[in-house]
């Protein structure tokens, strides 16, 4: 099973990924596309040094998807799903050809993903910076969410005053649980991992 | 496509690789772009469920789960006998279903079946939706579906066999029992130990009749000659399903989608031609040349040959190179 993680440039797609990763004791990220084979280690990263090179406050830092294999093992039941990180997509037509590439990549995953966690950044709501929840939120919404599972996640629920804003993205996304969760220290992974087990199972 | 450029704000129906395509050349904005995307998604619509997992409103019916294999069912290309029957299989067993509960007597009947069709017509496919569809239709206590073959069958020594059958159909009681390539059994001769099997069978075809499902499935010459080795086989499997050659626009439309799913495209000079030669084959095929399962072998040597073609200038390759097979990847001896 694959679970996408997707939403705007910088709303912590990739420290959510890795944190949550760790969190289910996973210790490798690698990349999607690579073709297993001899050189294979080369390019699996250990969690450390994903954090510093897929990372950053600067917009498109992951510019294709990385996975991780994530082994939910419970009891005899061993429960594998690949969590895939994916290029931020951003509000109306991006002037550089290379990260519209990168997005439409992880449009097609969106079209085949079993599981999509879309995640939109709290602290940003109604501010004019580029992670801002706006009409793609919306769309992803929609599509996903008709589509089959999908997690709406609110990010960066650590920083201050974000209660407001958090109701406010309740308010808009009146028909959808709305799980508040801070990549950064944890919080909400439980509620993340419980859901995520869940459609495992299905 | 000219015209699709100069309005992308149209919601004329587009494919999805013209949306991407047109994304990616900077034409079509990311939101419009996944309302796109959401619009041709044939797996949506008003009233359609979810193609899979429960949702988060609460646990899906039973319903809309008998819905969703049926519409897996219902995406294959052609096969629309089989397709039919199936709808009719549904539809007797929710009525037997229906009658239970409002205290009307509801006949058993038996629903072992036959699947029989050249190569790569989609019998083992077809089988596997059969499987889920019993299980979600709860017709079956258990559900479970077991693949088997001759070896799973037939034994090493005299009175092995009958053995060895049993504790085979003991497993898959309450589920449904799918033997591919069933003649097989009957294929050795007198002596073979496979008739053991076969009678093994047909005896407990008729003994657990509520309890298990039986599938045989086979090409229809050597079904024919295995259900002359036991008198009694025939009739117990009242539900025979012949699965057609396909036609050439169903080729094509198999092609298409398997290219799909591998995100490769054709070029509309790839397209006509695949389709022209498709029509001009149809009817002279080798009987075993395979359908399904020859068109992905063509499909599968047209990736390699354009991988040999791209290796040449591999690193000014674009997204769109990489994804598209021309026709002269696709021509020559098939």
């Amino acid at each position: 099973m694959e679970a996408l993680v997707i939403g705007k440039p910088n709303v912590g797609k990739s420290l959510f990924v890795i944190n949550f990763a760790a969190y289910l004791g996973t210790k490798e990220i690698g990349p999607w596309a690579e073709s297993p084979g001899p050189g294979r280690k080369k390019n699996v990263l250990t969690m450390e040094e994903a954090r510093h090179k897929l990372v950053s406050p600067k917009s498109y830092r992951t510019l294709s998807p990385y996975r991780v294999e994530i082994d939910m093992g419970q009891g005899r039941q061993r429960k594998t799903f690949c969590l895939i990180d994916s290029t931020g997509i951003s509000e109306g037509v991006h002037h550089q050809a290379e990260i519209r590439a990168a997005m439409a990549t992880t449009l097609t995953w969106l079209m085949k993903a079993h599981l999509v966690i879309h995640l939109i950044d709290v602290a940003a709501v109604g501010s004019k910076r580029p992670e801002a929840p706006g009409p793609v939120d919306d769309e992803i919404c929609l599509y996903a969410g008709g589509r089959g599972p999908y997690l709406l996640v609110a990010n960066k629920t650590d920083k201050p005053d974000v209660m407001d804003n958090l109701r406010h993205v309740r308010e808009h996304f009146s028909n959808i649980p709305v799980i508040a969760v801070s990549a950064l220290t944890h919080q909400g992974f439980r509620e993340i991992k419980a859901l995520t087990l869940r459609y495992l199972d299905a | 496509m000219i015209e699709l450029l100069n309005t992308p704000d149209s919601d004329s129906p587009l494919t999805r690789q013209e949306v991407m395509a047109l994304f990616q050349s900077g034409n079509l904005s990311a939101d419009k772009t996944v309302r796109h995307l959401r619009q041709l998604d044939t797996s949506l619509g008003p009233g359609v469920v979810r193609p899979s997992g429960p949702s988060i409103h609460g646990q899906e019916s039973r319903r809309n789960r008998v819905e969703a294999v049926l519409h897996d069912l219902d995406h294959l290309v052609g096969l629309k006998d089989v397709k039919h029957m199936i709808h009719e299989i549904r539809a007797y067993i929710e009525v037997q279903q229906k009658r239970q509960q409002l205290g009307l007597a509801s006949s058993s009947q038996a629903l072992h079946m036959i699947f029989s069709g050249a190569p790569g017509t989609g019998k083992t496919t077809v089988a596997r939706i059969m499987g889920r569809l019993f299980q979600t239709l709860e017709v079956l206590p258990k559900g479970q579906m077991l693949e088997v073959e001759r070896a799973d069958l037939v034994g090493e020594y005299i009175g092995h066999t009958a053995q060895k059958t049993r504790d085979v159909i003991k497993r898959a009681l309450g589920g449904v029992l799918f033997v591919d390539e069933a003649y097989s059994l009957a294929r050795g001769g007198d002596k073979d130990f496979g008739k053991e099997a076969i009678d093994t069978l047909v005896k407990a075809m008729e003994d657990e009749r509520d309890q298990f499902l039986l599938i045989l499935a086979g090409y229809p010459e050597e079904m024919s000659g295995f259900l002359s080795t036991n008198p009694g086989l025939r009739s117990r499997c009242p539900i025979q399903m012949y699965f057609p050659d396909y036609a050439p626009s169903e080729l094509m439309a198999i092609c298409r989608d398997m290219l799909l799913e591998r995100q490769y495209q054709l070029t509309m000079e790839a397209d006509r031609q695949l389709t022209d030669s498709f029509i001009r084959r149809h009817g002279q095929w080798h009987v075993n040349a395979g359908n399904a399962r020859l068109v992905r072998n063509m499909m599968e040597r047209a990736i390699r040959r354009q991988a040999a073609r791209l290796m040449a200038h591999l690193d000014s390759a674009t997204r769109d190179d990489l994804m598209t097979l021309t026709w002269a990847d696709w021509e020559g001896e098939w």
